[in-house]
């Protein structure tokens, strides 16, 4: 399993009081799958993708990643990270952000990794440009390279095109299914588009109410390699239909 | 009906456009300027203003011909002692910032006495520095250093505070050490702001080795204003501003134009 989640809970400080984000949320990810998470904002998407990389500890639960805790898979470099505004080192160019991440993961033949990369998400001929030159989604194909850089094992992206226009965002999402086939790492993708969960993903989890915690998961059983023009087929909009009718059914206050 | 649209810009009329503009930045301020001297010796010489009173920009350069190597030397020691005294203030910044920017309560422990040191007035401390150091570069640098360390401090803490968090989530989800993260994220974030503080360290820099050698009277252009103060030398004293402004003026130039150099990625520069 790429990720395990039993029972987890976050609590955090506010004031004088505490704020529950998540009530005993339930996610499992198998090794290579592509799992969409879908909700609504402040539903304890990002929170939940937070602890599943070790950036926050859970208040109570268990979180496994790859066989372990998630602080060993960070610690085995199995991880990677794209989020919405990707943070991309403003004063390294576009190759020295990808090969960044070689560095820092101390890997051989990094020059030719970082070039390969570069071409794969298609801004090579970009790579001597700062991302304050480029547009929102050159960026985040910077961000998806040098998350990928180091090949890890999961990698785990919270709303990485939210901020794109539609254009770039309907290209975006067509590059990284692309990218991800070749690579096939297991994913978890936080997302508040439905169809754009339906269209990347194997497995459709929805997130509902605040505490947040998982109310459906829908199988996406359509064919891969997918193509933009899967968005015309009638067992798309089907899978779209039914995972809106899932996000919507649930009141929005939930518990106390 | 014929509509007339105005001819696009070609390359080369734009490098022209460009050229042109970069001339105008020059020569329009050096132009006022002139005007501003111009302006001044003709009512000097118009009213026959007394030269111990006011001199004109005539007799305060011919102050300066007359005697280039006095001017000279002196703002040689000065400026030695202004840089010495900005880079021991820009080390001990970084070094006592980098562990202010990583412990509270280190930051609380020396924000303290760094504000006292702040406060006080360096006109109390140079007769003190005189006594222990004697008249050498030591007790000027050291003034520098003094005048110059708060600002510096202050703004290499904030520097490297502002590091921006989906980067620094980037980093440790790649479990990237303190070290790595300090020098690829920290040091560079710091810098807009250090270069912030530079930009008001410099100018303090010479106020400071200035106002040591002047109480001192040990070097340097605070010597020289000193003296030329006791013999009522008006037109040197001039010379003396005239010298300690293009000092100041070209220490700014420098910085900026190192910060425009490695800077070019920030918002500031990019003109975003």
């Amino acid at each position: 399993m790429a990720v395990e989640v039993r029972g987890l809970s976050h609590r955090y400080p506010v004031g004088d009081g505490l704020i529950t984000a998540l009530e005993g949320v339930n996610l499992t990810v198998k090794n290579g799958e592509f799992v969409a998470v879908v909700g609504r904002s402040g539903c304890g998407k990002t929170t939940l993708l937070r602890t599943i990389a070790g950036l926050l500890s859970p208040t109570s639960g268990q979180v496994k990643v790859l066989g372990g805790s998630s602080d060993s898979a960070r610690q085995a470099r199995a991880l990677g990270l794209v989020t919405q505004d990707p943070g991309l080192l403003s004063w390294l160019n576009v190759a020295s952000n990808v090969r960044l991440t070689l560095d820092i993961t101390g890997e051989e033949g990094r020059d030719e990794r970082a070039q390969e990369l570069l071409e794969r998400v298609g801004i090579a001929e970009f790579a001597r440009l700062v991302p304050g030159q480029l547009s929102g989604g050159m960026r985040q194909r910077v961000a998806l390279a040098r998350a990928l850089a180091h090949r890890p094992k999961l990698l785990l992206m919270d709303e990485p095109f939210g901020a794109l226009d539609e254009l770039s965002r309907e290209e975006m999402r067509l590059e990284l299914l692309r990218v991800w086939e070749q690579e096939r790492t297991s994913v978890v993708f936080v997302t508040h588009s439905i169809r754009e969960a339906v269209l990347l993903a194997d497995r459709v989890v929805v997130m509902n109410g605040q505490p947040g915690h998982v109310t459906a998961e829908v199988l996406i059983p359509l064919e891969r390699p997918r193509l933009g023009t899967l968005e015309e087929s009638q067992p798309y909009r089907e899978l779209v239909a039914r995972v809106r009718g899932l996000l919507w059914s649930e009141p929005v206050a939930h518990g106390d | 009906m014929a509509t007339d649209f105005p001819d696009p810009i070609s390359p080369e009329n734009a490098l022209k456009r460009r050229t042109l503009g970069t001339v105008v930045i020059i020569v329009v301020p050096a132009l006022i300027s002139a005007l501003l001297l111009a302006f001044w010796e003709l009512w000097v010489r118009a009213r026959d203003v007394k030269e111990y009173l006011l001199p004109a920009p005539s007799a305060v350069l011919r102050v300066l011909a007359d005697e280039p190597g006095r001017f000279a030397e002196a703002a040689y020691l000065s400026l030695q002692a202004a840089i010495g005294g900005l880079i021991i203030a820009s080390l001990g910044a970084f070094i006592l910032g980098t562990a202010m920017a990583h412990s509270r309560v280190l930051e609380r422990s020396i924000y303290p006495p760094a504000l006292a040191l702040k406060v006080t007035p360096i006109v109390a401390v140079v007769p003190l520095f005189t006594i222990w150091f004697g008249f050498g570069l030591m007790p000027r640098v050291l003034i520098a250093a003094m005048i110059t360390f708060f600002p510096m401090l202050v703004n290499t803490v904030i520097g490297l505070r502002s590091v921006d968090p989906r980067a620094h989530d980037f980093l440790r989800a790649l479990n990237a050490s303190r070290w790595q993260i300090f020098w690829h994220l920290r040091v560079p974030s710091s810098l807009p702001y250090v270069f912030a503080g530079l930009r008001i360290s410099v100018p303090l820099s010479l106020i400071g080795a200035v106002v040591a050698e002047f109480l001192s009277g040990s070097a340097g252009m605070g010597q020289l204003i000193l003296i030329a103060n006791g013999d009522f030398d008006t037109p040197a004293l001039f010379g003396a501003v005239f010298v300690l402004a293009g000092l100041g003026i070209v220490l700014t130039a420098t910085v900026a134009l190192i910060e425009r150099k490695y800077l070019f990625w920030h918002d500031s520069s990019l003109g975003a």
